[in-house]
């Protein structure tokens, strides 16, 4: 099964750094795509007056992106390829952001290129690739399996390829220029049947060009005649029937050619390495002079209209205009060139920079030359960067823990270096620029920094500040989350000037200080496990590619080994010689005595490519790791079946194991996550549904069950922790950590309980504040006491994610109640949503995302509003379902404690189904049964009878390519709305005020309107339901305007009549 | 300004062209080793002859003549075990062997050549990570230069023997002899092996032998619908100087980069400031 993690981004005020090395506009120039050094995948959103916006970032690669291209036909399904210098393939859903197929293969790809040929090809089309290679490659498109390769009688790399489609001879063949300037070309028209039958094929034709370093070979569609090569030194016309050289045209010094693209018969463009392009009229005497132009050859070295009248009969360039620079900057850059005729689209020279600086120019259909016959200069039409749109939306971009920073400096805010969480303690450490390190508790700073209207979260957000490093904090490390050799208290942390700080990170106090005196400390980790099992060492790297090992306990420099040449890859302790391995970036090896700290071998070649090997085997560690989702998410999808062993703890020769499982209970994780280059840190919040969801119910079912909280889950807690208890002794000092121990159990619960209505009724906070600040003041650390901490933080972190699912100002009435009843608070800014589309491959959503869609739609309030279609969804899912639902009885016998648990637990497991839905919409039926059992099994709402329309709905949805954000937003929204509605009443009763101030009663109506439209025709197919929401709402609107006032008097009458007359009111004008 | 700034300045506008430029020379010298005809005015490459042989016996010899990344020619002795018959084979005249490992080579050391021409002197490095990255693509391109020539592929035997060099000889290969070629370090080497087809009704365990760029004898295959075990293997070997000489330029310069990025490093508090 996939892992189910939804996530939220929290991004800093500095954008990652996304170093453009490819970049490609989609076929409808709706997306920008580019693929970063990093090894990320941005997409821009493209407006259509060519203005740009980051969307969405897509993590999965683990190397540089060498190039992009479209993987089917764009219109039936928007799908890109990525490859990668390390022969990682890729294909992604440039709409949803997912990945659809992922490889790894041994070759590198530097170009790649979609070919499809409907009526002569089976399956989705190949995918014709050449790079680091002999030859090209045919890759299939929606397998990524090599499915053939072209041959060739002299193979060598291929630098460039593109596919030559003659509409006059109905024959698609490919051409190529390898590396030392051989042109050949393959038909690929008559090869299909070869190909598919894996017999040779050879090359039609090869010719020797005298170009070296071909950057791009281009045919011109126009003419169906014309060759364009350009190479870095020069580009080069040919006549495609007998490949006679046209013309040639040299580089400016100090300039090199970097691609070209034929704009029409005769006219070219033609770009350059840092970001200049030009375009060319061929001068053409080509059709009077017959064969004639056979016998030139490469005399035409930049000829200028001055000197071509000598030169009557040959085909010269002609400079007509050129792209004009920004500032006259250039920096090395991608340049790609989008040629639409048709009239919504536009001629488009983009370019994306090292720097991540995209740049368009909106090339003119007739491009001209001034009336001096000097060329003339087209102007950048736009330009953007990630760091533009982290400006634009700057509460989007805001750090995590900015507040706390910024109230300590005063102005500016300390940028945070380097990060870790804790999930044990939900402690987030960050350290930072100034060597401060914050330590806070995870999931409050997550609220707080999400979270509207919680200065009450803010102001009081427990934190902790360690002084001690005076420079960057380049690293840290909490030892203890993954071994238990280490003592819970111990955090440490390295920095820029070379100091390593072991702290106690209860008290705050230095136990230790290393000077190391080798640059900057970049890495930090914790020895194998079977070395020394009870031993604390950790490794520390550093930028002199030393490797300090630190043993903990006795507070020592153990070694330091200082002679590595090249970065270190791999360490590997050897406990029966006690010596230390390293293995070096240049595959070189370094063996220490740890006992005398001195260097026992230095071996290069075979003999160290064998120790390497050796050490794959075993356990070893591996330096600079970069993005540690991938092992986050594998961590939390095996939690299911290890939990199990959490047991029988204690005998295995891992100890560490029973610590890790009782970590995964955690249903919320903060990872922090870097880009490589520059050092802007963000943080993801990882939400895992299914534990959520366990907790949930189990925490219902001890509310519902019996005063006393034993029931079983708890029960099981209580028992696994005293075995814990035994293990950790040390950790008794901390026991806030512990929950529910038996003894204790009772009165924690109490506390619970009361934190619970502090919770549900925001208007009495006092009280709460009041008991927290005893219950703090009592501890002697400053942390929040976290006896409960499982219970609460379940319904916290499920009411933090159903806050950055709903979408916000709809209607400000439901809003309302939601913070008010349900303590599901609004946001502060659109969240930047991410999904996991398979256990290594992340999609993130950048500030700024789709912020021009609110503004369209016209309501101002709106916003964490994915997508426009959602309301429409929304509705269709209330249309589907209304019937089954019915009354829901049972509320009223409840106190409000449970009701709105009951509630926030009934939204969580809906937007969970339905992620579980469209995750696997292959097992259905197996969906179908679960969710029986499911219902089945929360007892307290009405069996949903109906589930199975519902399945159907969603699977609908699935095949229209509904993003899953988008659907969960959907039936999160229509089941607030529908579950909000009967509470309606009492809050009205309740909160006079709040329905006085909102003017916008109106909302409800047209949504109750088109509701009952929808009733009506529920048994119409959902498109027309579609139609007709629309038609009735842009019909009504006006009406149901003036009647707002009424209605929200009447609905204060009586709850049981109101539906009925809102809607007789409306059906009647 | 302070002093460690201007000399960070110093570095990104003097030291690093100087160092790029002794990178460019080295390598250059490299790629000339590789016989590249790049000037296009040189014609042919030229040849060169090596005799491929072990001190100890004369089972296996063989003469090889290397042009540029091409086995032109190659004669192959080989004196059977069993009977000391003599067998001669040598390439057909039509055809030569492209040994991959060296074109390979030889295509990532221009790679790098190339890169490092984009930034000549005229190049202004505006930061230190814009050098960092250079010097990244460069090393990517020189380490697998260098592991090219280090690393020889894992074949297996059906690999090797359903290759295209089995049918470059004349008079053409018995069945039961099967030889490979390929660059480890600074050696060209040949392997030949002598099989012997298992009969079905043997006793023998039938386990197929996995890729190894050299097969041990007792090695099995399935080829053809035939099985066949290796019942002797020659290896022979023979320096090529110039590969030697490239080597040791991947290493040199290999280090020249390291050293160039950990003296930027040094700085890196200066260049995160400095957005381009």
């Amino acid at each position: 099964m996939k892992a189910s993690l939804p996530t939220v981004a929290v991004w800093g005020r500095t954008a990652p750094s996304h170093s453009i090395t490819a970049v490609m506009i989609t076929d409808d120039q709706q997306t920008i795509v580019t693929g970063s050094q990093e090894g990320q995948i941005c997409l821009w959103d493209l407006s259509s007056d060519l203005q740009i916006s980051s969307k969405e970032m897509l993590f999965g690669h683990t190397a540089s992106v060498t190039c992009l291209a479209k993987a089917r036909e764009f219109e039936k399904q928007p799908y890109v390829v990525s490859a990668t210098e390390n022969g990682e393939m890729c294909v992604w859903n440039v709409t949803s952001g997912q990945c659809i197929e992922n490889a790894k293969l041994p070759y590198r790809h530097t170009a790649i290129h979609y070919y499809h040929c409907s009526f002569r090809m089976t399956g989705e089309g190949w995918l014709l690739c050449c790079g680091e290679y002999q030859d090209v490659l045919i890759i299939d498109a929606k397998t990524l399996g090599v499915l053939h390769t072209l041959s060739s009688q002299s193979s060598d790399w291929i630098k460039c390829i593109c596919v030559v489609h003659s509409a006059r001879i109905q024959e698609d063949s490919l051409v190529a220029v390898s590396v030392a300037g051989v042109l050949k070309v393959w038909d690929l028209s008559s090869s299909l049947n070869s190909i598919q039958e894996k017999q040779c094929v050879c090359e039609k034709e090869s010719k020797s060009l005298d170009c070296i370093n071909c950057q791009a070979v281009r045919f011109c569609t126009y003419t169906e005649r014309l060759l364009l090569v350009v190479s870095s030194m020069c580009w080069q016309v040919y006549d495609y029937c007998d490949f006679s050289l046209l013309c040639t045209e040299f580089c400016k010094s100090g300039q090199c050619f970097a691609g070209g693209e034929v704009l029409a018969a005769y006219r070219l463009i033609i770009w350059t390495e840092d970001g200049h392009s030009y375009i060319y009229q061929l001068l053409n005497r080509w059709a009077q002079m017959g064969n004639s132009h056979k016998k030139f050859s490469g005399l035409s070295k930049s000829m200028y209209p001055a000197d071509g009248k000598a030169l009557k009969e040959t085909v010269y360039p002609h400079l007509l205009s050129f792209t004009g620079m920004k500032e006259n900057k250039s920096l090395p850059s991608v340049m790609g060139f989008m040629n639409e005729r048709k009239e919504p689209f536009y001629k488009v020279l983009f370019s994306g920079e090292v720097s991540g600086r995209i740049t368009l120019w909106h090339v003119p259909d007739v491009p001209a030359s001034t009336f001096d016959g000097s060329p003339k200069e087209i102007p950048i039409t736009t330009m953007w960067t990630l760091q533009d749109n982290f400006n634009k939306h700057h509460s989007m971009s805001e750090g995590i823990i900015d507040e706390l920073c910024g109230s300590e400096d005063g102005f500016g805010s300390a940028v945070v270096s380097s990060s870790v969480y804790i999930p044990g303690l939900d402690k987030l450490v960050c350290g930072c620029e100034n060597g401060k390190i914050f330590v806070t508790l995870g999931l409050e700073t997550a609220r707080a920094r999400l979270l509207e209207n919680i200065s009450f979260l803010k102001d009081n957000l427990p934190y902790k500040v360690l002084n001690g490093h005076s420079s960057r904090v380049t690293c840290l490390l909490y030892p203890h989350d993954k071994s238990v050799r280490f003592d819970p208290s111990w955090l440490l942390s390295g920095s820029q000037d070379s100091v390593v700080i072991l702290w106690d990170i209860f008290t705050g106090g230095i136990l230790q200080q290393f000077n190391l005196q080798s640059g900057a400390v970049t890495e930090l980790l914790r020895s194998p496990e079977h070395y020394r099992v009870n031993q604390s060492i950790v490794c520390c790297l550093c930028s002199d590619h030393s490797v300090a090992i630190l043993h903990l306990q006795k507070r020592q420099c153990l070694l330091h080994a200082r002679k590595h040449l090249f970065p270190v890859k791999k360490i590997k302790f050897d406990p029966l010689e006690n010596v230390l391995i390293v293995g070096c970036e240049d595959n070189s090896v370094y063996i220490w005595e740890i006992e005398t700290g001195t260097l026992e071998r230095h071996e290069t070649g075979d003999t160290a490519r064998a120790i390497l090997a050796a050490i794959e085997d075993s356990e070893y560690l591996v330096a600079g790791a970069v993005l540690p989702v991938s092992q986050e998410l594998k961590r939390i999808k095996n939690s299911g079946y290890k939990q199990s062993s959490s047991y029988k703890h204690g005998m295995g020769p891992y100890p560490a194991h029973t610590e890790k499982t009782s970590d995964k209970v955690r249903p919320f994780t903060i990872l922090p996550a870097k880009t490589k280059w520059n050092n802007a840190n963000f943080h993801i919040l990882l939400f895992d549904l299914e534990k959520l969801e366990e907790l949930l119910s189990s925490q219902l079912n001890g509310l519902k069950s019996s005063k006393s909280f034993h029931n079983q889950y708890t029960l099981e807690r209580a028992k696994s922790t005293t075995e814990k208890r035994a293990l950790t002794l040390k950790r008794n000092k901390t026991a806030a950590f512990v929950p529910q121990v038996d003894g204790q159990a009772e009165t924690v619960c109490s506390d619970q309980v009361h934190r619970d209505n502090n919770a549900t009724r925001p208007m009495e906070e006092g009280g709460g504040i009041k008991r927290w600040k005893k219950m703090k003041s009592s501890r002697k650390i400053r942390m929040q006491p976290s006896g409960n901490i499982d219970v609460n933080m379940a319904t916290d972190t499920a009411k933090l994610l159903l806050s950055c699912l709903l979408p916000w100002g709809v209607d400000k009435e439901i809003d309302n109640l939601c913070a008010g009843h349900l303590n599901i608070l609004r946001l502060q800014c659109p969240v930047s949503f991410g999904l996991v589309s398979d256990e290594s491959h992340l999609s993130l959503m950048l500030p700024g995302w789709k912020c021009t869609d609110c503004g369209v739609l016209g309501e101002h309030g709106v916003f964490n509003l994915f997508s426009k279609r959602v309301l429409d969804l929304s509705n269709k899912y209330l249309a589907a379902t209304e019937g089954q639902f019915g009354k829901k009885d049972g509320h009223e016998n409840n106190d409000y404690g449970t009701r709105d648990l009951e509630t926030v637990f009934f939204l969580f497991s809906r937007i969970s189904l339905i992620y579980r839905i469209i995750n696997t919409p292959s097992a259905v039926t197996d969906e179908i049964e679960s969710y029986l059992c499911f219902s089945g099994k929360s007892r307290y709402h009405s069996p949903d009878l109906g589930s199975i329309s519902l399945l159907k709905l969603i699977c609908c949805w699935n095949d229209q390519s509904v993003k899953i954000v988008e659907a969960m937003q959907a039936v999160l929204l229509a089941e607030v709305q529908r579950t909000l509605n009967p509470l309606r009443k009492t809050a009205i009763c309740r909160q006079p005020l709040a329905i006085v101030e909102n003017g916008n009663g109106n909302r409800k109506c047209w949504f109750l309107h088109t509701l009952h439209f929808s009733l009506c025709f529920i048994l119409i197919a959902a498109v027309s339901v579609l139609k007709h929401d629309k038609s009735s709402k842009s019909a009504n609107f006006q009406d149901v305007e003036d009647t707002s006032d009424r209605c929200v008097l009447e609905e204060s009458e009586s709850p049981g009549e109101r539906h009925l007359k809102t809607t007789t009111n409306v059906l009647g004008y | 300004m302070t002093s460690s700034e201007e000399e960070f300045k110093w570095l990104l506008q003097e030291e690093v062209h100087a160092v790029l430029r002794q990178l460019q020379d080295i390598l250059k010298e490299a790629s000339h080793r590789f016989a590249l005809p790049t000037s296009g005015s040189g014609g042919a490459v030229k040849q060169e002859n090596f005799v491929l042989s072990t001190s100890g016996t004369d089972q296996v010899k063989g003469v090889m003549t290397l042009q540029g990344d091409a086995l032109c020619q190659a004669d192959v002795n080989l004196k059977m075990p069993r009977n000391n018959q003599l067998l001669h084979f040598a390439f057909r005249e039509d055809k030569q062997w492209k040994l991959q490992q060296i074109q390979d080579a030889r295509n990532h050391v221009n790679q790098a050549i190339y890169l490092l021409m984009n930034r000549d002197a005229n190049y202004q490095f505006k930061t230190g990570l814009e050098v960092l990255k250079l010097m990244d693509a460069v090393m990517l391109q020189l380490s697998r230069a260098r592991n090219r020539l280090t690393t020889p592929a894992t074949l297996t035997l059906p690999e090797i023997a359903s290759s295209g060099l089995t049918k470059m000889f004349t008079p053409v290969l018995p069945p039961d002899i099967l030889v490979n070629f390929y660059i480890n370090l600074n050696k060209l080497c040949l392997t030949v092996y002598q099989l012997h087809v298992m009969q079905p009704s043997t006793t023998k365990n039938f386990k197929p032998a996995g890729g190894s760029v050299l097969h041990n004898p007792g090695a099995m295959f399935e080829f053809g619908s035939q099985r066949y075990e290796v019942s002797h293997v020659h290896k022979v070997e023979c320096v090529v100087p110039w590969l030697n000489d490239a080597l040791v330029f991947f290493t040199v310069s290999l280090q020249l980069c390291q050293q160039l990025k950990d003296k930027i490093s040094i700085f890196s508090s200066y260049w995160n400031y400095r957005p381009y």
